[in-house]
């Protein structure tokens, strides 16, 4: 079914849309879970609870692009989850690894963090993409907004390990440069 | 600021991005099925990462239970390694543009392998050993070959139709020539009004049809579907007509026998393997020849098929299977599958042959049609910084090593394994930082290619010919 008319579904109330988007976007939505979670269990929990904010964001809301406002949907979820388990809990999963990765673009002792509103940040990182080549900036988007696997990435692209690593390295530092540069972080004195 | 604030920042990036990513990788997937067609490249890499990506994607291994033969347990691949490195031409020492397309540099490396630059300047594609350049606004658009470093511009014909398919009209267009009895190919393969994708391949042997692949949905949707075209009358048939391929769903790929008289459709993303003979209107899933499900098969002749299945600890189960006579034979199990964590295991290519990469990294050719295997001496493959790749006509394999310190692609060394002459050939290269080298394939059956660019945006093939 067409996306467009999934969306007059949830706008007319009727419980097929939830059906419908099962069908077309279920496994879309369980494989960006899974990739954070690491879990069957909780993965299914957070695309169902997926289903229930759809239900209750149209409408208001129509969007344009369904499969993308359903991944957002799961992946803000994941995350909650994530942060809402026990520390000792948080294994496994993708997530770690990006947390740990993305510390890359957060400045050392030498400079001085600002207060960013996540919105002004997303902005600067919308900008930043576009600086980027094509290629860099679909694998920058697999790691860290799909939450996919290196090995997963290898595949999807045919290249090698230390090939997505190193693409994904120099992406980082690239990042932390353009964060300082447009004032998200201040050198010391 | 924290990784998390970024990780939420980095969870707004826009809506077409996202999809972008996505999309990308898929047609990554879906150019990897042309594998005897002109592979036409969109952006830089983008063709050597589809053709290693039908190596890539089918990474397997393999250890115990083998029916190898024991005449070739020890046999050997001889090694060579060519002592005068390959030294790239320096920009300062080439000569000035002359024509759009010319090959400047010229160079036998102790008899053995000879390598050509071509500067190309203008946008191209190339593949199967020709180059397409493209014209000003599309006009004066044609192919060119290259023979003992001479490049002849060849007769380009262009053919355009309108074929609608289940209520969607795609818009067809394409150039061709037609060169020593082949028929090569270039289409953009996109149907800008509705995102469908399709594309045109040659046919094994025949100069009047080639086939012409649609595809429809997106996604989870994605659903492709391959026809005959004949390029005399444009009349488009039904290749799988009465088989009931028609009722399949998410066909990724369909890649047919050298007789073009059954195919092996994959759905699904290999869920689903399904054989079709055209001549006797089968239509059987390869699962019931197996007695299991099965994650891929191909064809090693017209008569026979080499399938496999991996298991939750990525060990493979292969046969054979003889659909003539509704025979399976079980050729290997527990082979485990190549990883870059263990470094040990098969790497599929899709034809006949495989790599095996031992623990202690011995690695070895495996024919899958005899079951046997050889050493290849003087290879210990790592997928961390290598990759192989096999040519169309399943002779020979590429092997390049990468230096990862650098920027760009930075190929430190090239090899040949020519399986009919039983020889590892390698190549040393230095000065591979002077251009920015971006991809790496074979350019025909015998010449491999790297396309490279320079810090103006010049682009540059060069060609090495191995003559092991």
């Amino acid at each position: 079914m067409e996306d467009n008319r999934i969306v007059d579904l949830y706008w007319s109330r009727s419980e097929n849309a939830i059906a419908e988007t099962m069908t077309k976007y279920g496994k879309y939505c369980y494989t960006i879970a899974y990739n954070i979670l690491a879990n069957n269990e909780d993965a299914n929990e957070i695309v169902n609870d997926t289903y229930m904010g759809a239900w209750n964001s149209m409408p208001p809301h129509r969007p344009s692009v369904l499969s993308t406002f359903l991944g957002k949907i799961t992946r803000c979820l994941s995350i909650d989850k994530w942060r809402a388990r026990n520390t000792d809990k948080r294994r496994g999963g993708e997530i770690v690894l990006v947390i740990d990765e993305l510390y890359d673009c957060i400045p050392d002792g030498n400079s001085v963090e600002l207060e960013v509103e996540t919105a002004e940040l997303a902005k600067m990182i919308n900008n930043f993409i576009k600086t980027i080549p094509l290629t860099e900036k679909r694998v920058f988007i697999c790691r860290y907004w799909y939450l996919d696997s290196i090995p997963s990435i290898c595949r999807q692209f045919g290249f090698t390990n230390s090939k997505v690593k190193s693409m994904l390295y120099r992406t980082r530092r690239k990042l932390l440069t353009y964060l300082k540069k447009e004032g998200a972080y201040l050198d010391s004195l | 600021m924290t990784a998390y604030n970024l990780l939420d920042a980095i969870g707004m990036i826009n809506d077409e991005d996202i999809l972008d990513a996505k999309e990308a990788v898929r047609t990554v997937v879906n150019h990897m099925t042309v594998r005897h067609g002109f592979v036409v490249r969109k952006r830089g890499r983008r063709t050597t990462i589809c053709i290693a990506a039908v190596i890539a994607i089918i990474f397997g291994s393999f250890v115990t239970a083998m029916a190898v033969n024991e005449d070739f347990r020890y046999a050997v691949y001889s090694f060579f390694h060519i002592s005068t490195p390959d030294v790239g031409l320096p920009e300062e020492d080439e000569p000035k543009q002359s024509n759009d397309l010319e090959v400047i540099y010229e160079t036998d490396i102790e008899n053995i392998v000879n390598v050509e630059y071509i500067r190309i300047n203008g946008n191209f594609d190339y593949g199967r050993g020709l180059i397409y350049l493209h014209g000003e606004a599309g006009d004066g658009s044609a192919f060119y070959t290259i023979k003992n470093g001479q490049l002849e511009k060849l007769k380009t014909n262009e053919t355009s139709l309108a074929y609608t398919w289940k209520g969607t009209e795609y818009d067809i267009k394409f150039s061709w020539c037609e060169e020593d009895g082949a028929i090569y190919i270039y289409s953009t393969g996109k149907e800008p009004a509705n995102d469908a994708f399709w594309y045109v391949s040659p046919v094994n042997g025949r100069t009047d049809v080639v086939t012409l692949t649609i595809s429809f949905g997106r996604q989870n949707d994605y659903s492709e579907y391959t026809f005959f075209l004949n390029l005399n009358t444009q009349e488009v048939t039904d290749i799988f007509d009465g088989c009931g391929v028609d009722q399949l769903s998410g066909i990724t790929s369909t890649v047919f026998s050298k007789d073009m008289s059954k195919a092996i459709i994959t759905c699904g993303n290999g869920t689903s393997v399904y054989y079709c003979d055209m001549n006797t209107k089968t239509l059987l899933m390869v699962s019931e020849f197996t007695g299991m499900p099965v994650n891929a098969a191909w064809f090693l002749d017209d008569n026979t098929i080499f399938s496999y299945t991996v298991d939750e600890n990525s060990k493979c189960t292969c046969w054979h299977i003889f659909p003539s006579t509704n025979e399976c034979t079980l050729l290997f199990t527990d082979l485990p599958i190549y990883s870059r964590t263990s470094g040990n295991g098969i790497i599929f290519t899709g034809t006949r042959y495989g790599l095996y990469v031992d623990l202690d990294k011995t690695t070895y050719m495996y024919d899958f049609k005899t079951g046997s295997r050889a050493i290849v001496e003087g290879l210990a493959y790592s997928g961390e910084d290598a990759t192989v790749i096999m040519n169309a006509n399943g002779t020979k394999m590429l092997y390049a090593k990468f230096d990862y310190t650098a920027d760009s692609l930075a190929i430190s060394q090239l090899g040949v394994i020519d399986i009919e002459k039983g020889m590892f050939t390698i190549l040393e290269r230095k000065g591979y930082e002077i251009r920015d080298e971006a991809a790496v394939s074979w350019f025909d059956n015998d010449r491999i290619s790297i396309l490279a660019t320079n810090s103006s945006g010049e682009k540059y093939l060069y060609l090495y010919s191995f003559t092991s």
